[in-house]
């Protein structure tokens, strides 16, 4: 069954958790994972726009291994809009990656629209760093959905990273409200939800990611693989929803 | 042997959480857990009055398989004292479990010291939830612990998310605090408690059945602790706690 992780971060990172290509790779083949879409990690010195080249780098050498995902820092405005723009035509990003909490900016600033309209009107998939403490609850992130109906994003962590699980409900009414919303999977202790996401909204609507190295892809993997799914849903979590958002943008 | 050390059982429709015994039974059959603690998800005293018979009745159908906590809220203060030994006393109880996050109120402050020191006086540990909410912090429980050195405390989830360095602060400076498994996707923070620690002050908790139990041992395993470290933090740990017998236990399995 062919595998893409749709959330895996590379590169030199500022928060200890620099991966290269190669250990990247390592890992991939590891687990029998065909492909992953990179997401470039915040380096030490802040600047996102050399990582999304670095990034853009790695994928030049490995076509048929890696997608990858452009990240701007929606406070730097204009500019941002413009590395997105540079990112996404010269070179040849695939999607959007907002991180709130790296950026330090609650996904309710409206300095992320630029961005978001930008990828809908492009028809890339938004990757929003999702469930972090006061700046990406669940139902920021349906506000940010319902405001940009024709943009298509995808909440992480099963849109929710709360230990007491009070979130889970915001995270399956998200998922409800906003048919352009898909969730990602890492770190999603609640299978119900994810398998009520399935078998409710559609096997379109979940989506494989390890947010690795944070956290640990090989467990990651076998989140989903627990799942009580058929084959041919678990083919469309573990590889055709991201790629087919991949493949709609224009 | 596994024994699960965070377990729940209980019915609330108005948070959509609907986890039976036998749902709960059937997931440790499966994931090969032995015994599981088990507490409710509404405090007593509280909404449901029932709450208590619940775990009671649970740990009735399966008598060696489940362990009872009672799920308090100490903003009843003696009242809710006074609910804590007729947990023990009518309905068997034998821990406690206290969600501060849910009832909103500070562990350090006195009604829940007073009720944190009688579960000791009765030789009951106290399960805290421990996350990244106020009122669940972990140096917030750091000062109950304090005040309470006579009764076992055990954070939850090694401190959730974004907190587990500071429960591992809590717990390596209280002997009487120990760190349970369960939930966090962080199989790095387990190794990371174990070397800390010491593998005798970590407990495997799943927080199950809504969390996958299976996935939970998995999370451990890749952990990279020895095969002694495993059986500690698995077995060994939450047996001595609870006076469980070991040998006894694994004759049922």
């Amino acid at each position: 069954m062919r595998i893409i992780d749709a959330h895996a971060y590379v590169g030199p990172s500022l928060f200890g958790l620099s991966r290269t290509i190669d250990d990247l790779l390592r890992a991939m083949d590891g687990l029998g994972i065909d492909m992953a879409v990179l997401c470039p990690s915040r380096p030490p010195d802040y600047a996102l726009g050399p990582a999304n080249k670095w990034v853009a780098k790695a994928i030049g050498e490995h076509r048929d291994r890696f997608y990858g995902w452009a990240r701007v820092d929606p406070w730097q405005g204009a500019a941002a809009l413009q590395d997105l723009e540079h990112a996404h035509q010269d070179l040849g990003l695939h999607g959007l990656l907002l991180h709130p909490w790296e950026e330090l900016c609650p996904l309710s600033e409206k300095a992320y629209d630029p961005l978001v309209d930008y990828a809908a009107e492009h028809n890339l998939p938004v990757l929003i760093e999702t469930g972090y403490p006061l700046v990406s609850h669940p139902l920021d992130v349906a506000e940010v959905a319902n405001r940009h109906p024709k943009a298509k994003l995808i909440g992480t962590h099963g849109l929710q990273l709360d230990s007491s699980a009070f979130a889970l409900l915001d995270a399956e009414t998200a998922m409800r409200e906003c048919p352009n919303l898909h969730m990602e999977s890492s770190g999603m202790y609640a299978f119900g939800v994810m398998e009520t996401v399935v078998h409710e909204l559609g096997s379109g609507r979940l989506i494989f990611g390890s947010h690795s190295p944070w956290l640990n892809a090989e467990l990651e993997l076998a989140r989903i693989k627990r799942l009580s799914l058929t084959p041919a849903k678990l083919q469309a979590v573990l590889c055709d929803n991201i790629e087919q958002l991949i493949a709609a943008a224009r | 042997m596994i024994l699960d050390s965070h377990a729940h059982v209980d019915v609330v429709p108005a948070l959509g959480w609907y986890h039976t015994a036998d749902k709960l039974v059937r997931q440790m059959d499966e994931a090969g857990i032995a015994m599981a603690a088990i507490s409710g998800y509404m405090n007593a005293p509280g909404p449901n009055p029932d709450s208590l018979r619940t775990i009671a009745d649970a740990v009735a159908a399966y008598p060696d398989r489940l362990i009872g906590y009672a799920r308090l809220d100490p903003w009843f203060d003696d009242a809710c004292v006074r609910t804590l030994e007729a947990a023990v006393r009518d309905w068997g109880c034998r821990g406690v479990k206290l969600h501060p996050a849910h009832y909103t109120l500070h562990p350090f402050g006195q009604q829940t010291v007073k009720l944190v020191r009688r579960a000791g006086e009765l030789g009951l540990p106290v399960l805290f939830h421990c996350g990244d909410e106020m009122m669940s912090l972990p140096y917030q429980i750091d000062r109950l612990a304090a005040a309470c050195p006579e009764t076992t405390i055990i954070l939850a989830h090694i401190g959730g998310f974004f907190s587990g360095n500071a429960a591992l602060d809590v717990a390596a400076r209280r002997e009487n605090t120990f760190v349970d498994t369960s939930e966090i996707p962080l199989p790095h923070m387990v190794r990371r408690a174990v070397d800390v620690l010491g593998a005798e002050k970590v407990l495997f908790g799943t927080d199950g059945p809504s969390i996958d139990m299976g996935l939970e041992i998995t999370k451990v395993k890749l952990a990279g602790l020895s095969c002694s470290q495993e059986e500690q933090v698995f077995c060994r740990n939450y047996a001595t706690l609870m006076g469980i017998p070991v040998e006894d236990t694994r004759a049922h399995h």
